[in-house]
């Protein structure tokens, strides 16, 4: 393992003279080079570790002759020990070295030679030319509160130059835009372009902080530094800061190792597209991986990310949003992926409408490519609007939807697509509807059953009507049987069964509504009550019925302690029935 | 609050020891208690910081405590508030640092750097890493060409101030100064003025630190001679602009040096007995001052007509070192602007 030659970064001698060849690392090259190698060497010195933590000393030595070396001369660099893993591994590596009880002269040496070490890596001696710290230990300051006072005015100060570095960029400009007046026109170009020399080493510069920066991020006093790179107006046409050191900052941030302003983190986003893909991925697989479908939980988790708090940036919002897309058409639209983006849409609904700013842009720019006449009802709060308008408002959506996917102009896969993704942003009326099939009295419901079609079958247009006929026939029947005096499992299961002679089962999609009426139907049916939790065993046999049920009752739990108290004998059902699931 | 106060004394002795040859005498419980005293302390601190009345009181013991054990310790350091933060930090690089300490606490403390799980090891962790951090960010600040402010004399004059603060509490005024100016004097002798100018410009003008330097440096006038010789004009013009005292001191530390000028008929030049002490030199001082803000360029000029007054008021060259200076220094200074 240590040996591997095929694998450089795993073998002993690479890091040997690479140790080597950074010595104490005195050049801004060398600096550099460590700073980028530290994740790498950190794998490393792990795997060597774990095999030293097995043997004593003299078996050590055996296996890794150099291994004093290379601790050694690791530990005198300090930009290794300034980055935390390294330094940890480093100490535990330096400890399996001691002998307890040493039977040699070779093992007393080496113990000697780990309490030096652990001396020169707190002592303030050699820190740099004017040697302060010493003579501030003359004067009483203990180690401690030495270091913290140095890095706290070195960090000052490097925020100070990097904002005076903004100042000279202003300047560069108002000398072009002087040049373009001036008849002296050629000396001027000179002095511009010696400027333009000048930001070109400057944002060099900038970019070296940011790579010895790297190691240092988590420390909490180098926070301003962070600030003022990521915020640091220059970045010009090169990039101005080092990939690894924003990835590194993105990382520490989910990690929640560190914290930024608002603004930095939009900064990091806007110019290191990775960072916000990672960022997104990452909040999709922590409410993906949450246990026991609770809305609760997802909204909780996406208040309290980093993402929400920037998302109102339009550039931010689309990002988000396409990888959204990509996640409904690679999984051909889960019903995980429906429900985490309606609740996304939700909170950054929230807090659009809770942040209180001048600039705020109105919510319908953030669907800038949608139906306008769509955008405006899909955005209506339901609560906004009185219930017994509910059912005018879902008519006047699918009317407005049904126009603009049967438009013959925008027939096309991509612009049926994008009114089905919008539609998904809003689920919530989704859900109104299909509970206004089954409990409103109103004569055509055809409506609300066409959106539940468009939400579950958006594409297949002959199926849909399919959908449509079969949907029509479970609904009816639901109805029905809220109205005869005995219900039981089976009743209900035959009123949901195909009476079809050529196929024995429904379209997938036409499972998908049943499904949905029939969660609908046992929780606002006192008679649903009776029987709900013998039917839902019924009804989550497999494991894939079982999630698809959950995330249901779950989304429906939610959308009614959204709209209000009276409906607390559902919520409490629904929260059961959860239990239940979850328990079998 | 009493019981707290004379634990924190015991607490501070006990760190005391931890850097002394007596440490030899400890056993792993009296090692044990001590961090354990250090997390009381840290619990301390952090409870108290915002709460100036209990605040006050620690630090007053602490200054008492720190007086006594100054007297009776040879290089004894100093725990302030601040410390008591992270007071096992200290304990643990004490204890480390001490070649008196036993083997078996010693292999106790190494111990405790090879369990990552354990409290410890961070606050190793966090000491070694920040000297490292210090020594990185002193090595990129190095790296910008033209530092606006120098972050290790910075750090420096903070530090000094803070220490003098503390060490004047409590003393009269005439103590004040002999505290100073013990304090300083074990400062090494190639620091000093840039140190104590560092702390005048970072100080705000009347505070008592301030008034104390300004004092220490005017009192003795070959002590104040040597700050202006040691200190870039640009630096003192901007003290000097500051502070009237030593503007005053400043001016006739120059009206002295002027006065020791001879002119020098056969070579057409004001020269003086010493090379430091040269006729261009001279200007350089005038010049900064005359370029400072409005109050100082006045009072510097009103000074220079004095001076020429006394000299007889002429107005041609190689009579009075002032008339010729004040000629030479606008001449300058206009053709600078009509650059």
């Amino acid at each position: 393992m240590a040996h591997d030659v095929q694998n450089p970064v795993l073998s002993f001698e690479y890091w040997l003279n690479k140790a080597v060849e950074w010595g104490e690392a005195t050049t801004l090259e060398s600096q550099q080079d460590v700073c980028l190698h530290l994740p790498k060497l950190y794998e490393f010195l792990h795997q060597i570790y774990e095999t030293l933590k097995q043997m004593n000393f003299t078996a050590a030595i055996q296996r890794f002759p150099l291994i004093g070396q290379l601790v050694g001369r690791l530990c005198w660099n300090p930009f290794v020990v300034g980055y935390d893993e390294c330094q940890k591994i480093l100490m535990c590596c330096l400890c399996c070295l001691y002998s307890k009880e040493p039977q040699n002269p070779v093992e007393l040496k080496a113990n000697e030679w780990i309490w030096n070490l652990l001396c020169h890596l707190i002592s303030p001696s050699e820190l740099g030319d004017a040697e302060a710290c010493p003579f501030l230990l003359t004067l009483g300051y203990t180690p401690s509160a030495c270091y913290s006072e140095l890095i706290k005015n070195m960090v000052l100060s490097l925020v100070t130059e990097l904002k005076g570095n903004l100042l000279n960029g202003l300047n560069i400009q108002e000398r072009v835009a002087l040049h373009y007046y001036c008849p002296f026109a050629r000396i001027l170009l000179i002095v511009s372009a010696s400027n333009y020399t000048k930001s070109r080493t400057s944002s060099n510069r900038v970019h070296a902080i940011s790579v010895l920066c790297t190691p240092l991020l988590t420390l909490p006093e180098v926070a301003p530094l962070l600030e003022a790179l990521l915020t640091h107006r220059d970045w010009g046409v090169q990039e101005a800061l080092n990939a690894q050191f924003l990835a590194a900052v993105n990382e520490a941030l989910l990690q929640k190792k560190i914290d930024l302003s608002d603004s930095a983190v939009l900064c990091l986003w806007l110019h290191h597209l990775p960072s916000l893909e990672n960022t997104v991925l990452h909040l999709f697989e922590r409410l993906i991986s949450i246990q026991g479908h609770s809305l609760g939980d997802m909204e909780c988790i996406i208040k309290n990310s980093l993402l929400l708090r920037v998302a109102h940036h339009p550039s931010v919002f689309r990002i988000v949003d396409e990888i959204f897309r990509n996640a409904l058409l690679e999984t051909n639209g889960s019903s995980k992926v429906l429900t985490i983006i309606q609740v996304f849409t939700q909170c950054f609904v929230q807090a659009h409408q809770e942040h209180n700013s001048q600039h705020k842009l109105p919510l319908k720019t953030y669907f800038l490519h949608n139906h306008p006449l769509l955008v405006m009802a899909l955005l209506k709060h339901p609560l906004d609007l009185p219930t017994t308008l509910w059912f005018q408002h879902l008519k006047g959506i699918t009317e407005t939807l049904k126009v603009a996917v049967q438009d013959t102009d925008s027939r096309s896969h991509r612009s049926l697509f994008e009114h089905w993704f919008l539609l998904i942003h809003f689920g919530i009326w989704v859900d109104i509807a299909a509970e206004l099939l089954l409990t409103s009295k109103t004569e055509t419901s055809d409506a609300l059953l066409w959106l539940l079609a468009f939400y579950y079958n958006p594409y297949e247009n002959p199926q849909m009507s399919q959908t449509l006929v079969e949907a029509r026939v479970a609904s009816d029947r639901l109805v029905m049987l809220s109205c005869s005096p005995t219900l039981s499992v089976s009743k209900l299961l035959v009123a949901v069964a195909t009476d079809s002679t050529e196929t024995s089962t429904h379209h997938p999609s036409t499972n998908r509504i049943i499904q949905h009426l029939l969660v609908i139907y046992l929780l606002f049916f006192s008679r649903g009550h009776t029987i709900a939790k013998a039917f839902i065993a019924h009804m989550t046999q497999t494991v894939e019925t079982a999630y698809e049920v959950s995330n249901m009752l779950a989304r429906t739990a939610n959308r009614l302690s959204i709209l209000g108290l009276k409906y607390q004998r559902q919520i409490k059902l629904a929260n059961e029935l959860l239990q239940e699931i979850q328990s079998a | 609050m009493e019981a707290i106060l004379e634990n924190l004394e015991r607490f501070v002795e006990v760190l005391a020891v931890s850097q002394s040859k007596s440490v030899k005498d400890w056993d792993n419980l009296i090692l044990q208690r001590a961090f354990q005293w250090s997390a009381y302390f840290q619990h301390i601190h952090q409870r108290f910081q915002t709460h100036v009345l209990i605040r006050t009181a620690l630090e007053d013991r602490l200054w008492v405590i720190n007086e006594e054990l100054k007297t009776s310790m040879e290089n004894y350091r100093f725990i302030s508030f601040e410390d008591l933060g992270f007071c096992d930090e200290i304990l643990y690089a004490f204890l480390l640092q001490n070649p008196a300490l036993p083997k078996v606490q010693y292999e106790f403390l190494l111990s405790e750097l090879k369990d990552e799980s354990k409290p410890m090891m961070s606050c190793i962790s966090h000491i070694f890493r920040q000297k490292a951090a210090s020594q990185m960010l002193l090595s990129i600040t190095s790296m910008l060409p033209n530092s606006l402010s120098k972050p290790l004399v910075l750090t420096q004059a903070h530090s000094l101030k803070k220490y003098l603060e503390n060490r004047t509490k409590h003393l009269n005024k005439e103590e004040q100064l002999d505290r100073v100016s013990e304090v300083l004097s074990q400062v090494p002798k190639s620091h000093i003025f840039q140190l104590v100018a560092a702390v005048l410009a970072i100080d705000d003008i009347d505070t008592n630190i301030s008034k104390l330097l300004v004092q220490w440096l005017v009192v003795d006038m070959l002590l104040f001679e040597n700050f202006c010789s040691n200190l870039s004009c640009e630096l003192l013009a901007k003290l000097v602009a500051r502070n009237s005292e030593l503007e005053a001191a400043y001016l006739s530390f120059l009206t002295k040096w002027g006065e020791s000028m001879d002119y020098d008929i056969m070579n057409g030049y004001w020269s003086s007995n010493t090379a430091e002490r040269s006729w261009e030199k001279l200007q350089d001082h005038f010049s900064w001052l005359l370029k400072g803000p409005q109050t100082l360029r006045e009072a510097t000029e009103s000074t220079l007509k004095n001076l020429i007054a006394q000299d007889g008021n002429f107005n041609v060259y190689g009579i009075s070192i002032w008339t010729d200076l004040l000629l030479v220094i606008k001449g300058s200074l206009s053709s600078d602007s009509a650059d």
